[in-house]
């Protein structure tokens, strides 16, 4: 059993709330997500965001649009669709019962 | 003396040099094939292509040509292919393609453990269906006495081929192939040839006694 895959488990199965949550607040482009997903610690390596957007894209949680850039070529921004809107709010009220339950759980 | 190359990388231009080109290359190729399968693999790739282009950008302070040293950095921020994995993803396509690989479909086998003449009966009863192989009997002997002859069954005999291994058997019934129906089979045989020996041990105390 490895203590690092174990973690990168754990991260893995709130990384879609993270990513919904962060999308909802207005539509975005995938560096800005890499951003604040690197500033809280969520991810390690960009690669693991890509496959993850595209699931979600396919689940009809988000969707894109293209627009234009001052610099290079017109970027793709991804926003939340109203799926993805219920579908975070499910997956938020899982996440604060399960907070409710592990602290109950872990109580010394 | 080094010899570069220029390419075009989510539609910025740049200049690389040779060595770096072909480790890019195989990189990139890497992600293409581990995402072949998935029906996204065209915009998880625009994306990540895109966003090394984005990074080689903000690198550009260190000089405008892409070394090897740079695109290290690079893959260091964007992972290697296996850390791309998407456990959830990875889960679903195992199970379907597990699903498609077995499935196969019915074939018409003569049963030579049924048989009465050479199992065409039994073989056309489990194809169809029909759960007892005695009414395609009679149908047969039928067809015999009422002048259409035997000829029927002697074109089956010859054409159908015989079921002769336990995939053959599970294909005459439709059952999927896998390891556990086989494995069923052999145990159901080896059953039958346990049955045997008792009753042939049965036999011969009888005789003995």
């Amino acid at each position: 059993m490895k203590l690092e895959n174990t973690k990168a488990q754990m991260k893995k199965g709130l990384l879609e709330l993270c990513v919904l949550s962060i999308i909802s607040e207005k539509e975005m482009y995938p560096s800005d997500i890499i951003n604040q997903l690197k500033k809280s610690k969520m991810i390690v390596v960009e690669g693991t965001l890509y496959p993850l957007l595209n699931r979600l894209m396919k689940a009809d949680l988000l969707s894109y649009s293209w627009k234009e850039s001052k610099s290079g070529p017109p970027r793709k921004y991804y926003q939340i669709t109203d799926t993805g809107k219920s579908f975070r709010d499910e997956l938020m009220s899982t996440w604060e019962d399960l907070k409710n339950a592990i602290t109950l759980s872990i109580k010394k | 003396m080094k010899k570069v190359i220029n390419i075009n990388l989510g539609g910025r231009a740049f200049i690389i040099n040779e060595d770096a080109y072909g480790a890019l290359d195989k990189y990139l190729k890497s992600i293409e094939k581990h995402f072949a399968k998935s029906d996204g693999m065209e915009d998880i790739l625009y994306d990540i292509e895109n966003r090394i282009a984005e990074l080689f950008e903000e690198d550009e302070k260190n000089g405008s040509i892409i070394t090897l040293e740079k695109l290290d950095k690079v893959k260091a921020v964007m992972g290697q292919v296996e850390d791309f994995q998407d456990e959830l993803e990875f889960e679903e396509e195992k199970i379907s393609t597990i699903e498609s690989e077995y499935r196969t479909g019915k074939r018409l086998f003569r049963d030579p453990d049924d048989s009465v003449i050479a199992g065409v009966a039994s073989g056309l009863s489990a194809y169809f269906g029909i759960h007892d192989p005695i009414i395609l009997r009679i149908l047969f002997v039928i067809l015999a006495i009422s002048g259409i002859g035997v000829l029927p069954y002697i074109i089956l005999w010859i054409a159908v081929p015989e079921a002769k291994t336990s995939s053959d058997r599970l294909a005459m019934r439709g059952e999927d192939i896998n390891i556990n129906s086989i494995a069923n089979k052999v145990e159901e045989g080896l059953n039958e040839i346990k049955d045997k020996i008792v009753d042939l041990s049965k036999d011969l105390k009888m005789k003995v006694l």
